[in-house]
């Protein structure tokens, strides 16, 4: 789907796993270096499994759908997944190209996912 | 002058340039002398016993006239920054390190750019001073009246815009020295804005300090001017050292010129000084009256556009704006707040990053994000905001395509 396409889509409203879960263990905060954006995480870890996630906070549609689509990707997955996934893979995931004045934007949510492997 | 003037607009054929107070357009002119002067007249300034650098340094001095003359200095007033923001930071180094002991205060806006505000929050902290702000109204308008109970017996200095980058106002800085009276306070007046626009004239502003990137009004990047009142210059120690500002280098000693050269070390950007006058001169030649009648009509036929637009919120205000207009999308319609008076929006807008890439891709260049001035957005409550600002080549014709945009984004949210 484009970015317009996105947009038309969900238009003002929330995206998939946006709002915090009833159940969580583990919350990260990551802002964005470039515009001071800020998004609060929220993982449901079991025995290295991210059973649950959960993202609130001020964010552009960008940073929101790219946490969006990585919490997709990874809810049912072992945290050892992270560590064959990166910052192309992010942009990848998007499905659209973004200029790269935007690339921050979509990266904000990977360094909070990134940060499970720490 | 018109887009024609401005090879840009020939080169991006359907650019509707509306970021100017980020940077401006530099017309042929511009562009044409920079390119002379490496052709024709190269060579460094104050250094060559040949032709060349004779030239070369007729050229640089008599820009520094150029200069002086369009802020109403004197020549010797006048020193080639790299920006607005390092002549803010010379100051407050070669200036504010020398001057402000613990327990003096510094006074400034919560409108300010970062770059007239951190330099003043880290001497605070450095040298133990106390940061008093002055506050604006909620609109974000700041009022002398509120200024006035800042101002003590150890207040060292006033730091102020003379038009907010983000709102677009114009700050009467002309009447702080009435506030400071006959106190020792250093006024320091970050210009930046206000060039391209309205005319700045350092004898009636009675400033101490004036500094403003050259880029803005129609020059090359890389030149900033600060103006330093020559009473002021004694009160200062050397900020950066090297070449061209020392008169005798010893091995363990040096003494350095007693002139305002003293904070131009190293090779200073030359060609750019050389079309950074021709932008002088051309803003000159179109006179101030011109450029602002010209740039008033557009921004109030904005302000009247944006009326019909109920899910637009202008945070500028319309009275006194030169050009720049903040404003941001929100999703609802206007409520009404518990005070009754200030309207507040739900926080369910649209970001103004995301609204910036839809102008983008329907070719208009705005601004978006909080422009470097935080502590503004964050007393107004308003996270980031978009930016219109517009420069004298600005026409109808770019009204209609930003508001075709906007048409387009409020089919797109339906809202």
């Amino acid at each position: 789907m484009t970015y317009q396409g996105y947009l038309e889509k969900y238009k003002l409203g929330k995206l998939p796993f946006e709002g915090v879960p009833f159940q969580y263990t583990k919350k990260i905060k990551q802002v964005s270096e470039s515009c001071g954006d800020g998004l609060m995480f929220y993982f449901l870890l079991e025995d290295g499994i991210i059973k649950n996630i959960g993202f609130d906070g001020y964010g552009c549609f960008l940073s929101r759908l790219s946490a969006s689509l990585l919490a997709k990707k990874f809810t049912g997955k072992s945290v050892k997944n992270l560590i064959e996934f990166d910052e192309e893979k992010t942009l990848t995931l998007l499905g659209f190209p973004v200029n790269s004045a935007r690339e921050q934007c979509v990266l904000m949510p990977f360094k909070a996912f990134s940060a499970l492997l720490k | 002058m018109h887009k024609n003037d401005f090879p840009i607009f020939k080169n991006n054929k359907d650019l509707v340039y509306l970021d100017n107070a980020a940077t401006a357009q530099k017309p042929r002119v511009v562009i044409d002398a920079m390119n002379n002067f490496y052709t024709h007249d190269n060579a460094n300034v104050h250094r060559g016993f040949y032709g060349l650098g004779e030239k070369a340094d007729a050229l640089y001095e008599d820009a520094r006239k150029t200069f002086a003359k369009f802020i109403n200095a004197q020549q010797e007033e006048i020193v080639f920054t790299k920006n607005a923001t390092e002549g803010l930071n010379l100051v407050a180094h070669a200036w504010g390190r020398t001057q402000c002991k613990e327990g003096d205060e510094i006074v400034v806006s919560l409108i300010e750019h970062h770059s007239n505000f951190i330099p003043w929050q880290l001497l605070a902290k450095e040298r133990k001073l106390t940061l008093r702000f002055w506050k604006p109204d909620r609109f974000g308008v700041l009022h002398i009246k509120d200024l006035e109970g800042l101002i003590i017996s150890r207040t060292k200095a006033i730091c102020i815009t003379y038009v907010s980058n983000v709102l677009g106002y114009v700050v009467p800085v002309e009447k702080i020295k009435e506030s400071i009276g006959k106190k020792n306070i250093a006024l320091i007046v970050d210009a930046a804005q206000a060039v391209p626009h309205i005319p700045v004239d350092v004898q009636h502003l009675q400033c101490d300090f004036l500094s403003f990137s050259v880029h803005k009004m129609y020059g090359p990047t890389g030149l900033g001017i600060l103006y330093i009142k020559e009473s002021r210059l004694c009160e200062m120690k050397p900020f950066m050292v090297g070449g061209g500002m020392a008169t005798e280098v010893g091995l363990t000693h040096a003494k350095y010129l007693p002139s305002s050269h003293v904070f131009e070390a190293g090779t200073p950007p030359i060609a750019e000084v050389v079309g950074g006058a021709e932008a002088v001169r051309c803003v000159t030649r179109i006179g101030f009256d011109a450029i602002q009648k010209h740039e008033h009509a557009l921004v109030e036929e904005i302000f009247r556009r944006f009326e019909t637009y109920s899910f637009a919120r202008v945070l500028s205000p319309r009275e006194g704006n030169i050009g720049v207009v903040a404003f941001d999308i929100q999703g609802v319609h206007p409520v009404r707040s518990r005070e009754g008076s200030q309207r507040v929006f739900a926080s369910n807008g649209i970001h103004p990053h995301d609204a910036a890439s839809l102008f983008a891709e329907r070719g208009v260049a705005l601004r978006a994000g909080h422009h470097c001035a935080m502590p503004l957005h964050t007393f107004l409550k308003v996270p980031a905001s978009l930016r219109i600002s517009l420069g004298l080549y600005n026409d109808e014709k770019d009204i209609d395509a930003f508001f075709e945009a906007l048409n387009d984004i409020k089919k797109i949210f339906s809202l």
